[in-house]
């Protein structure tokens, strides 16, 4: 590790990683400690895990927020690679004005875009619900899509799928061996992206959930409302690997997909030629 | 210690039960005609003939957990063919509980009396026929007079809560007391962060009612709080003693059953019901207007206040109570804790929170934004 | 060799119209799901409100905006405004070291440090602004640390502004760190190595190589971390103790508890005020920035 020459910034990013992971390790900890107010160790227990795992509010939780994550995160991708598409052959003008509604979205608090939406369906009696959140979530969840999917987009030369067109293919088939090939990686992670948000999003779930059933992170906090226990860390905890069996997935597809990009392009440009 | 079967229905009961539901087939409302027509599943002889016009599922607002373990289940096995599908709304207040009201995605809610009166004011309840609820005979006068749109199902005082051993062994017995050790232990004083349990413990404190809407009163109560704000630890909502179990709170304002279960953790914590008088929040079930579920709320309402059900609801939560006849039923933790008793000489210094009008909720809540910012 | 005579095939640029449709999905949720939302904010922030059923109706009054004026809003909002830009100027300055560190690794530890930053963010956000409150409370480890430190007596850091300041530098600094590495990621080596032929000095390789490739970065760092800051109000309810009203607090509170929508909204407006003064100030910034 390159620390001797800036001994300065390795100093302070040893500090920052400290302060990254230190609720972290506080949870993890927490999680199996017997005392319930928090005064320091009482003991080891894996009696918050079971709770945790047989509570039906939790389960219904988890259930109900991974529908809301899943169907953000397609329809999120389905705007973005679409978005991306047509940028290719946008004028500068229209580009700015997409550029310009992408980063709106991301940057606008999240509290004023959940209000805005829940008078939108107040007003058009459109009920509140779980396809409510999902509309919410997708509002900012496209936007991140949109620049994943666009930067690894501008990285593309057009020129390749002309020459396949040239070659003989198909524009449908152009598309599919040479563009969404390349852009296979950044679809997959910006749609890991879009998962993980909508996973732990709280604002626009406790705007929009109507009478549906409580997504996760409202069940949390409606847990802590009402008394703070270590049942709360081992579920956080259980979220958190739960994520990151989820996203070890996703660096594996990306890593696997971007090596056979830079291996084997040159041979699917051949099989196009071929008609495969 | 609580009797899981169903309690048979003493005789005066079943025979006007029998009886409206022979009147029933003439005089039943559209509601449950609708309730009875487009029912699917079982139908329900078992129970009774009321238990035809019963069926649906009504959907309840409520607080997290704040229901009896086996409430739900065990309505659901009387009333075959109805059930209650509760929901938990994460927060409460009185502008999301009125929209609740409004948005029609519930049939009932939990609500306190000022948003139950708020509701009503804006035409959004249902009265219940209390005829279909005859079992509220069990809840006490003074809060059925005082929560008249729904079912009353709890109660909190809001008293003082403190360590002895923190204060230099000093003795608190009124909210005059507390005012005056608070800038003593700057920093050790936590008070609850909801604008009629703050505000109204502090009209407490000068004497006013914790109803009052005259703006030189709630003037010296902005006063009176911005004064030891610098002094106070934090305004909480959540575990708001907790910090006196391990010392890092020394005084606090805080709810009687939140205390009760505080002193189970350290006998050290001592209660106070302040010389001055306290306020109180008192919540029940309200249906929502034009409800099509208004038979299953009823026979729920009905079915809750039986007293093996009632105790139920009060051993899981361990809120304070409000119907005497359940007494027995209930742990001996909570119906002989002096915190939670509603003897007369408690609810005698006790006022319950009352819907203020538009101008007087709105005065409040620009009199608690200013403390806040402060 | 390809077949000369064989027809061309549609070039691969789409018609106009499929195009379009391209742009359709886009279109759709920023029209009907942002920008219309948005204008119905706008729209109500000069209405008014029945108090009692919360009702909003329509007298076309500019009272709502005239509000901000009070003494009472202004100090809570610069308040807001010192407190978002102080920890955003923060994670901005700890954040670019941290990515400068990073993007001076080899591509392998790299990665691993990236993980590193992301790892802890895939815990639910609640559960670890309650983390927040476990460490700093009185007798929790910060404390025990500094008294052992020989610090006296307790630091009242739970419930202040240091707490939320904290809470919020530690949940926006992957977003202000990823931005900017992806800038200085794109430096070639050979640039330093080159400057370094020529005789520059470390902090001159920094000032003339690095820091120009990182502004595009770090104004988006900023932007990203700044503007959302303002409008918290999770975190400043969870490690603020009530005690601290943040802008977001007060619009929050006025959908979530007043009722009072037109005021709620006007506060709103304002805050998209601010973000198109900025969106715009980045635009400019952009230009420049591509022309590296």
């Amino acid at each position: 590790m390159n620390v001797r020459r800036h001994p300065f910034a390795a100093g302070l990013s040893l500090l920052v990683l400290l302060f990254l992971w230190l609720p972290l390790i506080v949870v993890a900890v927490n999680s199996f400690n017997q005392q319930t107010i928090m005064a320091g160790w009482g003991g080891f227990t894996t009696h918050w895990y079971s709770l945790a795992l047989h509570d039906q509010n939790v389960r219904t939780g988890l259930e109900t927020t991974l529908y809301i994550a899943i169907a953000s995160a397609l329809l999120s991708l389905a705007i973005a690679v679409s978005g991306a598409l047509w940028w290719r052959h946008a004028s500068p003008r229209a580009r700015a004005a997409y550029d310009g509604l992408i980063y709106a979205r991301i940057i606008l608090p999240e509290v004023v875009s959940a209000t805005a939406l829940f008078f939108l369906f107040l007003k058009i009696h459109f009920t509140l619900g779980l396809t409510a959140i999902v509309i919410g979530h997708t509002v900012w969840n496209s936007a991140y899509a949109a620049i994943i999917v666009q930067a690894r987009m501008a990285g593309l030369d057009p020129a390749l799928e002309e020459a396949a067109a040239d070659l003989g293919a198909t524009p449908w088939r152009a598309f599919r061996r040479v563009t969404f090939a390349a852009l296979l990686p950044a679809i997959i992670a910006a749609g890991l992206l879009a998962f993980t948000f909508s996973f732990d999003d709280v604002v626009t779930s406790v705007f929009l959930q109507g009478a549906s059933n409580t997504p996760l992170p409202v069940v949390i906090l409606g847990m802590i409302r009402f008394r703070i226990t270590p049942e709360i860390n081992a579920v956080g905890l259980l979220v958190m690997l739960f994520t990151v069996t989820l996203m070890s997935f996703a660096v594996l597809a990306y890593a696997t997909a971007g090596s056979l990009g830079r291996s084997g392009r040159r041979g699917n440009m051949l099989d196009i030629y071929r008609g495969r | 210690m609580k009797t899981r079967e169903p309690l048979s229905l003493d005789p005066l009961t079943r025979a006007t039960l029998l009886r409206r539901a022979g009147a029933g087939a003439l005089g039943v409302s559209a509601a449950s005609l609708l309730a009875a027509c487009g029912s699917s599943g079982s139908s329900g002889s078992a129970g009774g003939s009321t238990s035809e016009a019963i069926k649906g599922q009504a959907i309840l607002a409520n607080y997290p957990g704040w229901m009896g373990k086996h409430n739900l289940a065990d309505f659901a096995k009387k009333y075959p063919g109805a059930s209650i599908k509760m929901i938990s709304n994460a927060t409460s207040s009185t502008a999301e509980v009125v929209l609740q009201f409004k948005s029609k995605q519930y049939d009932f809610l939990l609500s306190d009396t000022s948003d139950a009166g708020q509701a009503s004011a804006a035409n959004l309840i249902t009265e219940l026929d209390w005829s279909k609820v005859p079992n509220v005979k069990n809840v006490s006068e003074k809060f059925r007079k005082a929560y008249p749109w729904g079912l009353p199902t709890d109660y909190g005082k809001v008293g003082i809560a403190y360590r002895p051993d923190l204060v230099g062994g000093a003795t608190i017995t009124s909210w005059h007391d507390l005012w005056e050790l608070i800038p003593k232990y700057s920093g050790q004083t936590v008070f609850i962060d909801l604008e009629r349990d703050c505000m109204g413990s502090t009209c407490k404190y000068l004497g006013f009612s914790s109803n009052t809407t005259n703006p030189d009163d709630l003037k010296k109560v902005q006063d009176a709080i911005t004064g030891v704000k610098p002094h106070l630890k934090a305004f909480l909502n959540t575990d708001v003693g907790a910090g006196l179990v391990n010392g890092s709170t020394a005084m606090a304002m805080d709810w009687d059953y939140d205390v009760a279960l505080l002193q189970q953790k350290n006998e050290k914590i001592k209660w106070v019901l302040p010389d001055e008088g306290v306020h109180a929040y008192l919540e029940g079930f309200t249906a929502v207007k034009d409800t099509s579920k208004i038979a299953v709320i009823q026979a729920f309402l009905n079915f809750l206040a039986e007293p093996p059900q009632y105790a139920d609801f009060v051993n899981t939560t361990g809120t304070a109570y409000l119907m005497p006849p359940s007494t027995p039923l209930i742990l001996k933790s909570i119906s002989q804790n002096p915190i939670l008793v509603p003897t007369d000489a408690v609810l005698a210094k006790t006022e319950f929170d009352k819907y203020l009008g538009a101008d007087g909720a709105t005065l409040w809540s620009n009199t608690w934004t200013a403390i806040k910012a402060a | 060799m390809p077949p000369p005579a064989a027809p061309r095939r549609r070039q691969v640029d789409p018609g106009r119209l499929a195009r379009f449709a391209l742009l359709v999905p886009t279109l759709l949720i920023t029209t009907i799901c942002f920008i219309v939302p948005l204008g119905l904010i706008a729209l109500y922030s000069f209405g008014s409100v029945n108090q009692v059923d919360f009702n909003v109706f329509f007298g076309w009054t500019t009272g709502n905006y005239r509000a901000f004026t009070s003494s009472l809003y202004l100090h809570t909002l610069a308040r807001s405004v010192v407190l978002s830009v102080s920890t955003t100027l923060a994670c901005a300055v700890i954040g670019f070291t941290f990515a400068y560190f990073i993007s001076r690794q080899s591509p392998k530890v790299q990665r691993l440090l990236l993980v590193a930053v992301i790892v802890p963010f895939w815990t639910s956000f609640i559960v670890r602004t309650y983390s927040w409150v476990d460490l700093l409370q009185n007798l929790g480890p910060v404390d025990r640390l500094a008294r052992a430190l020989g610090l006296h007596g307790h630091i009242d850091i739970l419930y202040t502004q240091w707490s939320i300041g904290i809470g919020i530098l530690y949940s926006y600094l992957p977003l202000m760190i990823l931005p900017i590495y992806v800038s200085l990621e794109r430096i070639d080596p050979a640039l330093f190595d080159a400057a370094e032929d020529l005789g520059a000095t470390p902090w001159r390789q920094f000032r003339r190589v690095v820091l120009p490739m990182a502004v595009p970065g770090l104004i988006a760092g900023i932007i990203i971390v700044g503007v959302p800051a303002l409008g918290e109000y999770v975190i400043p309810e969870i490690l603020g103790g009530g005690k601290t009203l943040m802008a977001g607090n007060i619009l929050a509170d006025q959908f979530l508890q007043t009722g009072n929508y037109p005021f709620g909204s006007a506060l709103a407006v304002s805050i998209m005020v601010v973000l198109m003064v900025l969106l715009f100030t980045l635009r400019r910034a952009q230009p420049a920035a591509d022309a590296q």
